[in-house]
């Protein structure tokens, strides 16, 4: 088996392959184990929208037809959601053959997803652009509260990711960021670190895009600049990039988890509550709870099979109770979530919007908040409300900025 | 009956009349006897009040005379004799020997290169440039033909010399020309031929021989970044910058001591212009302006005045200028004059003045005359046949427009020349469409589909030496022949010859070719050319692709052989990478329903009706009173004729009655509008609560407007004695003038709630006119009764109307007060109504107080509120509320959505006059399309792939047409049916423009011809060089052609992408350009407010700027990578100095990537 694709075992055994050179497995080395019961069709999210079963393509493979498979650019469509895996009883991972198969499409048949890549490609291309040695993003520090020290230097960075991009075409976003920040630096009280320089994670073109190359270029580039900064933790409070760096790096980059702890900002938060560091407070009592709810992002949730995140979360949550709110579960949660639509910036269209209204309509049967930990999934779920403004009920706001309204610092 | 017209005059009258002939059905004969059209427009610099670049917006309209099949187009022609009448003129034409063969002559200039003879002044510079002997008029000049000037060739008079034709590889010259003359025959004659500019002829007082005087033509020649300064301020006795400039308006006009009674009408607002552009070209120069009264005689045209002020600290003067001297120590110029504001007598020295000469008849106006035998009037202009048909001349069939019928502007000229294209439609209705040219494709078109192989040919041009000698064209075959899909590649002469066209035709079926791409000079004037020879040989012809490697390799890059020769590889590199993408598109026809509706029936709206109705097509009128006529029901008598308006309105509704075609709705409103252009259904309510449905063609908004009601100013309202200027003339009216007998002195205020800083900050217009007129009618009632007219500027901007008023001023007394000093009015007496009357008299500096009678209020003419009908039919409003054409210069008539027109006081106040032209001007336009029977959409339009369209309706907003609506739209699913909205362009009315597909977040909208993949393939083939260049197809690509044909060299490293419209340019394209290695990117299109497509490149601005700002700067590539620059058609020089800047900051910066 391929140790890419194996990267979630591997971390559970302790081993640590270290690869500097793209893997190019065949797709059928990774399917082998297969028997064809077809559950994978019967839970892709995709399939409930268009006619893709995952189950036949895996056996057109597995059949021989790798290459009319990638020629027929089936393979682009999918979500990487990771529904299929989750559901598998042979710990298929179809992800992953999608995520190698891309790379397949685009060098083996030069075929060029541009038309599919959502907003036309500009965050991709940015993230493109910063893979190249000579840039050195100058990213505006404006959002950083005048409360909150940072420094370029230090143990504890809180790694921002692509929301100042963002801003071209979203509004709001910053607010996750002043969050995160701010929560971090009234529990520290020193200086934060946060680069002026910070670069993408790769995420997208790792995953999306089948551009490993310009992906690992990036890795590297990051592995320098938090060995510059002389971090030990790692703070993110974005999904992908948390999931890039404490499962994908290492898989590329030598000893990266030995030198860095990463942290979801949830773990961090209930981690600190839990050493008794902070409280959550409200001013006063509500007259009627509040429902709310949380949608899990799949990179939190069935792309980190051994984490306790999704749990930590809860604990929080139910804690909540006390200070007037209600925290309902949607019909589909946790590893059983629904997808916000979009993944990686592919393939925004009807088939997506359907997909986000789903979600949303389940998010509005239950709660008057929603509360995710994913930029995108933030996007692409506020994006549904303006075609239906009766879903603007509900008030959709990241992890981060919920805790900073309810947290004292003991 | 001929179905043939004669247009005399190629200027924008000229021009406009012949473009909207041939859509009327018509042939025209375009004869100009200058070698180039454009007339007097392709001189102006800018255009006021939209400071839009004159040639920007005037060059595609010559382009498109020029490719026009059915305009035969005769310059450096003269007319010589006609006989027969109207219907059946025969007209003997001259045509003047060039000694360069039309049919040969590439325009590539070497001729002119190499001509010894010492340059003489440039005519189309005003005599402030040079030419040589060997010339072409301007670089934009259309036809694009050279010509001799016999007078100094050496061949010609000394027979020595001739290099020219030793250097011409077309053999173009033929010394051996003589005068031709040869006899057409035509239904109709237009003359349009325009003004002259006084200069010389007028008298010392004025200082014209002084060297920095300068008349305001060959002001505009020296503002004119194509002008002999480059686009420079320099005075022209030394060519330094004047700091302080003095602009002399009324200089000959309303003069009698010149010779010259009238008002010339425009000098007021290009004078404000004028200084306008001074300021933006050098903050430090100072703009002085001697002015009488403002006549700001146009839509908005009076705020414009005050804006140069306010904003550009413009000062004016009221005075007339008294007397000049030169100071000849410096050349400077003394003026003498006396400030009335302040009644001191004062000096004033300028380093320039530039002088609004009088504006007169054009040179041979007299002779033109006598060969057609029609008159003229006292002032030389030609005479108009009645006041209101001022397009008729006094013989039948001959036609007038534009300025040679008397003073106009140029929208008032574009709308005259519709209305006189409506009218001899009319006139000539039997023989439409009898002499058209036929273009009926008779060859199959060959099928190609997209997942054939791409069999690409080339042809390289050398252009005679033009190309071939600065780019080694065999090496650039070679390399392009390398190429994958290119199936064939060759080298020619010229790829424009006719031969040319035939190789064309034979190696596209020899070889298979599915696409075709001529590397020459500039799709601009060549495009078309191509496309019909690819359509002759059967192939589409958006399979066809040029590149202009003449006006961006060789012209550019004289002395960089191996520079330029590369660069000529990589732009057809990047056109075959485009040309493999390309797809056959299909044109889409529309049938047009042929029926008009007019929405209001007053004198515009009726005259509308009735041009229509004439051509044979059902028309409608909904009016929402219950009788027709509007304000002219009001009027009693009209100026500056002696004409009862009532008979006037009674004539007109009689044709009415009498024309079968017309079918009227009174008392009626339009309930709602569905449709677009063509097949527009359109319901009306009539006086019964009846719901009638229409199926219409075009639509004719004529709503008008009505007096304002002055309520609460001068005691209106509170007394008998205060009313408005139409309340008297209704008073007028009656019989009973019993009102008059307690009546001693009568004032008439102007001006009550106009022109202000707040509220209504407009110039009515026709407001002084209108009571001028009744001093005549009052003084005839009661002779010794006394009027006085308080006023602040006398807006008599007509031809007649000088004379006009200059004759009521004997019989009333003038008094002219300050905005800031309004007059006081007091009640006084009790029994009988009297007032007293207090004003500050600026002419007499004092305050003046005197009672009075009746107090008579001319106030502003407003809009009704006209708010639902704009939303129904989908049309702007402006912020005054009349309804916003589609350009106030070039297309005053129409609205940007096709289909729609507007006449008379809806779109500003004018006189019975202007209305009646404007009307004819409307028909003549809708019914271009009602002729047409069916429109063909261009293939270059929008479209949505509604799978991914998420239905977020930012297209929508930003479409400057109304082609894009948002339609509800289902999408069903295995387990959820969601309903949203779907984007639907009507590629009917869409222009192409692609603002739509780059503000699109989701890449669902395509361009066709200028796809996101195909672009992308250009961005991608491009992988050597340092700079991208996106130009808009109207200005900046056109800049980019003018800085080649004037041979303004420039840093090779840089590579032009053409788009349509700047607003095409996705943020995605610049990231990719980046992405792929490119070191720097512009971005360029027309200045703001000159966009070929209204509002595009204001979309471009934004969206650049938040790329800048979100994206470029936080990732920290410098922002002097990415420019965004507005480069006009006229801007060759500041084109030039743009690229070689870039490319030296890029150099300074060093790669992107490394």
């Amino acid at each position: 088996m391929n140790k890419i694709t194996e990267s979630e075992k591997i971390i559970e055994e302790g081993k640590k392959p270290k690869q500097e050179i793209i893997d190019e497995p065949e797709l059928k080395e990774l399917l082998k184990h297969c028997y064809q019961c077809g559950r994978c069709s019967g839970v892709c999210q995709l399939s409930k929208v268009q006619k893709y079963p995952p189950s036949r393509i895996i056996q057109l493979i597995i059949e021989g037809f790798e290459e009319k498979v990638l020629q027929s650019g089936i393979l682009w469509d999918c979500l990487t959601c990771n529904s299929c895996l989750q559901n598998c009883p042979m710990d298929i991972n179809f992800a992953d053959v999608v995520r190698v198969g891309r790379y397949k499409m685009r060098t083996k048949t030069n075929q060029d997803p541009e038309q599919l890549i959502a907003h036309k490609s500009i965050y991709t291309s940015i993230s493109e652009i910063m893979s190249q040695s000579s840039i050195q993003p100058n990213r505006d520090m404006n959002w950083v509260p005048k409360e909150c020290e940072i420094s370029d230097k230090g143990e504890i960075m809180y790694y921002v990711g692509c929301i100042p991009y963002f801003k071209f075409e979203f509004e709001g976003l910053d607010e996750i960021a002043i969050s995160s920040l701010r929560i971090i630096y009234e529990i520290e009280k020193k200086p934060i670190v946060v680069l002026k320089d910070e670069i993408c994670c790769g995420h997208d073109l790792y995953w999306g895009q089948g551009k490993i190359d310009e992906f690992l270029k990036l890795g590297k580039k990051n592995l320098r600049k938090f060995e510059t900064a002389g971090v030990s933790t790692i703070i993110t409070a974005c999904a992908e990039c948390y999931r890039t760096f404490k499962i994908d790096y290492p898989q590329y980059l030598v000893n990266f988890e030995n030198k860095f702890e990463i942290k979801h900002i949830i773990e961090y938060v209930y981690d600190k509550w839990k050493e008794g560091k902070i409280e959550f407070t409200y001013p006063k009592k509500k007259d009627k709870e509040i429902p709310f709810t949380y949608h899990d992002p799949c990179r939190l949730s069935r792309f980190l099979p051994n984490s306790k995140i999704l749990d930590q979360l809860r604990e929080i949550f139910n804690h909540f109770v006390k200070l007037g709110y209600k925290f309902n579960e949607m019909k589909h949660n946790q590893k059983n979530s629904l997808c916000c639509g979009v993944s990686s910036w592919m393939n925004c269209n009807e088939k997506s919007k359907a997909l986000r209204y789903k979600r949303m309509i389940e998010a509005k049967s239950v709660a008057e908040q929603l509360l995710t930990s994913c930029p995108k999934c933030n996007i692409h779920l506020s994006c549904i409300q303006n075609d239906f403004p009766d879903l603007k009920t509900v008030k959709i706001m990241d992890f981060t900025e919920f805790i900073i309204k309810h947290m004292e610092v003991k | 009956m001929e179905g043939a017209i004669l247009v005399i005059g190629g200027g924008i009258a000229g021009i406009q009349t012949s473009l909207d002939l041939t859509e009327l059905g018509f042939k025209v004969y375009l004869v100009e006897k200058s070698p180039s059209i454009g007339g007097r427009m392709a001189q102006l610099d800018k255009t006021f009040p939209t400071n839009d670049c004159s040639l920007c917006i005037l060059a595609p309209k010559m382009v498109e005379v020029f490719r026009n099949p059915n305009i035969e187009l005769l310059t450096y022609h003269e007319i010589k004799h006609l006989k027969g009448k109207a219907g059946n003129f025969t007209v003997t034409i001259l045509k003047k020997p060039r000694y360069v063969d039309e049919a040969k002559c590439k325009g590539c200039g070497d001729c002119a290169a190499k001509c010894p003879k010492i340059e003489v002044p440039n005519i189309f510079d005003m005599n402030l440039g040079k030419r040589k002997s060997i010339y072409i008029p301007f670089p934009q000049a259309v036809p694009p033909v050279y010509l001799i000037d016999p007078n100094i060739c050496l061949k010609l008079t000394k027979d020595v010399c001739g290099v020219c034709s030793k250097v011409c590889k077309a053999e173009a010259i033929n010394f051996e020309q003589k005068p031709e003359e040869f006899d057409i025959k035509v239904g109709a004659i237009v003359v349009a031929i325009g003004f002259d500019m006084l200069g010389e002829e007028l008298t010392k007082r004025w200082g014209y021989s002084f060297k920095n005087v300068v008349n305001a033509l060959e002001y505009e020649r020296i503002l004119s970044a194509s002008g002999p300064f480059g686009g420079h301020i320099l005075r022209p006795s030394d060519q330094k910058e004047p700091e302080k400039i003095a602009f002399i308006q009324c200089a000959g006009s309303r003069d009698l001591q010149e010779g010259i009674p009238y008002c010339s009408s425009v000098c007021c607002m290009y004078t404000a212009k004028e200084a306008i552009i001074t300021k933006e070209h050098s903050e430090y120069s100072q703009c002085y302006v001697f002015r009488h009264d403002i006549r700001a005689y146009g839509k908005n045209f009076y705020e414009f005045t005050q804006r140069a002020q306010d904003e550009y600290g413009v000062k004016y003067f009221r005075t007339k200028l008294s007397a000049i001297e030169e100071d000849h120590t410096n050349n400077d110029l003394l003026l003498h004059y006396e400030d009335l504001d302040t009644g001191k007598i004062k000096e004033f020295r300028a380093n320039l003045v530039v002088l609004a000469t009088p504006l007169v008849p054009s040179n041979g106006s007299r002779e033109l005359a006598e060969i057609l035998n029609i008159e003229l009037d006292k002032y030389g202009f030609f005479k108009e046949k009645s006041y209101f048909n001022k397009s008729m001349s006094s013989k039948e069939g001959i036609f007038l427009c534009g300025f040679c019928e008397g003073p106009m502007d140029i929208p008032e000229t574009v709308a005259d020349a519709s209305g006189v294209a409506g009218q001899v439609a009319s006139f000539l209705h039997s023989v439409s469409y009898s002499q058209l040219s036929k273009v009926e494709n008779e060859i199959e078109e060959k099928v190609v589909k997209i997942t054939d192989e791409p069999r690409i040919g080339v042809l390289i041009c050398h252009c005679g030496i033009n190309i071939g000698k600065y780019v080694k064209v065999p090496n650039v075959a070679e390399y392009i022949k390398t190429l994958p899909n290119v199936v064939f590649c060759e080298d020619n002469l010229y790829s424009c010859s006719s031969d040319s066209q035939a190789r064309i035709k034979e190696v596209i079926k020899e070889y298979d070719l599915n696409r075709f791409i001529v590397a020459s000079c500039t799709p601009r004037t060549h495009e078309s050319l191509f496309q019909e020879t690819c359509r002759e040989a059967g192939l589409n012809k958006y399979l066809f692709e040029m590149v202009n490697i003449r006006d961006q390799c060789s012209w550019v890059h004289m002395n960089e052989l191996e520079a330029a020769t590369q660069k000529a590889k990589d732009l057809i590199r990047m056109a075959v990478a485009k040309a493999r993408l390309l797809k056959p598109l299909k044109e889409k026809v529309v049938e047009i329903t042929p029926t008009g509706l007019i929405i209001g029936g007053g004198i515009a709206g009726m005259t509308a009706a009735l041009n229509i109705a004439s051509q044979g097509f059902k028309t409608y009128i909904v009016e929402k009173e219950k009788n027709l006529g509007g304000n002219l029901r009001y009027l009693n008598k009209l100026y500056p004729i002696e004409y009862n308006a009532i008979e006037l309105l009674n004539e007109t509704k009689a044709k009415i009655e009498d024309q079968d075609n017309i079918e009227l709705f009174l008392s009626s409103r339009i309930s709602e509008v569905k449709g677009y252009i063509g097949n527009y259904d359109i319901k009306v309510i009539d006086s019964k609560n009846k719901t009638h449905e229409l199926k219409i063609g075009t639509v004719i908004v004529a709503t008008g407007t009505s007096e304002y009601k002055p309520k609460g100013l001068f005691q209106y309202n509170e007394d008998n004695n205060v009313i408005t200027q139409l309340e008297l003339e209704q008073k007028l009216k009656e019989k009973n003038k019993s009102w008059l007998e307690n009546i001693d002195r009568i004032t008439m205020i102007l001006c009550v709630n106009a022109r202000q800083k707040e509220g209504i900050t407009y110039c009515s217009n026709i407001c002084c006119g209108n009571a001028i007129k009744n001093i005549t009618y009052l003084k005839n009632l009661k002779p010794e009764l006394e009027i006085v007219v308080l006023y602040r500027d006398i807006q008599m901007a007509k031809k007649k109307y000088e004379e006009y008023y200059r004759e009521r001023r004997e019989d009333a007394i003038f008094l002219r007060y300050d905005l800031n000093k309004q007059p006081k009015v007091t009640k006084k007496g009790k029994k009988q109504e009297k007032y007293q009357v207090e004003v500050f008299d600026i002419n007499l500096h004092d305050i003046i107080k005197f009672e009075t009678d009746l107090i008579v209020l001319s106030t502003p003419m407003v809009p009704p509120d006209n708010t639902e009908l704009a939303k129904m039919l989908k049309v702007p409003l402006d912020e005054h509320g009349f309804f916003l054409e589609a350009h106030v210069k070039l297309r005053p008539l129409d609205f940007a959505t096709d289909g729609i027109f507007l006449c008379g006081c809806s779109q500003w106040p004018k006189n019975v006059q202007d209305s009646i032209s404007q009307a004819n001007g409307a028909a003549g336009r809708a019914s271009r399309f009602l002729n047409a029977k069916e429109i063909k959409s261009s293939g270059i339009v929008a479209e949505v792939d509604p799978s991914n369209c998420i239905g977020c309706g930012k297209c929508e907003s930003v479409c400057p047409y109304n082609a894009i609506e948002l339609v509800p739209a289902v999408s069903e699913f295995e387990d959820v049916n969601i309903s949203s909205q779907k984007s639907f362009i009507n590629s009917a009315l869409c222009k192409g423009c692609g603002t739509c597909a780059a503000t699109c977040p989701n890449g669902a909208i395509k361009i066709r011809q200028f796809e996101f993949g195909q672009i992308s393939a250009m961005i991608e083939s491009y992988f050597n060089p340092e700079i991208l260049v996106f130009c808009c197809n109207w200005c900046s690509y056109a800049g980019a052609d003018l800085a080649g044909v004037s041979r303004f060299q420039y840093p090779p490293n840089m590579r032009i992408v053409r788009v349509m419209c700047s607003g095409r340019v996705d943020p995605s394209f610049i990231l990719k350009a980046f992405k792929d290695g490119a070191d720097g990117v512009l971005i360029s299109g027309c200045h703001i407010g000159d966009c070929h497509y209204i509002t595009g490149n204001e979309y471009t601005k934004e969206r650049f700027e938040r790329l800048h700002k979100f994206i470029i700067k936080q990732l920290g590539i410098n922002e002097k990578r990415l420019r965004l620059e507005w480069v006009s058609a006229s801007e060759g020089k500041r084109f030039a100095d743009l690229i070689t800047v870039f490319t030296n900051d890029i150099k300074e910066l060093g790669p992107f990537s490394s």
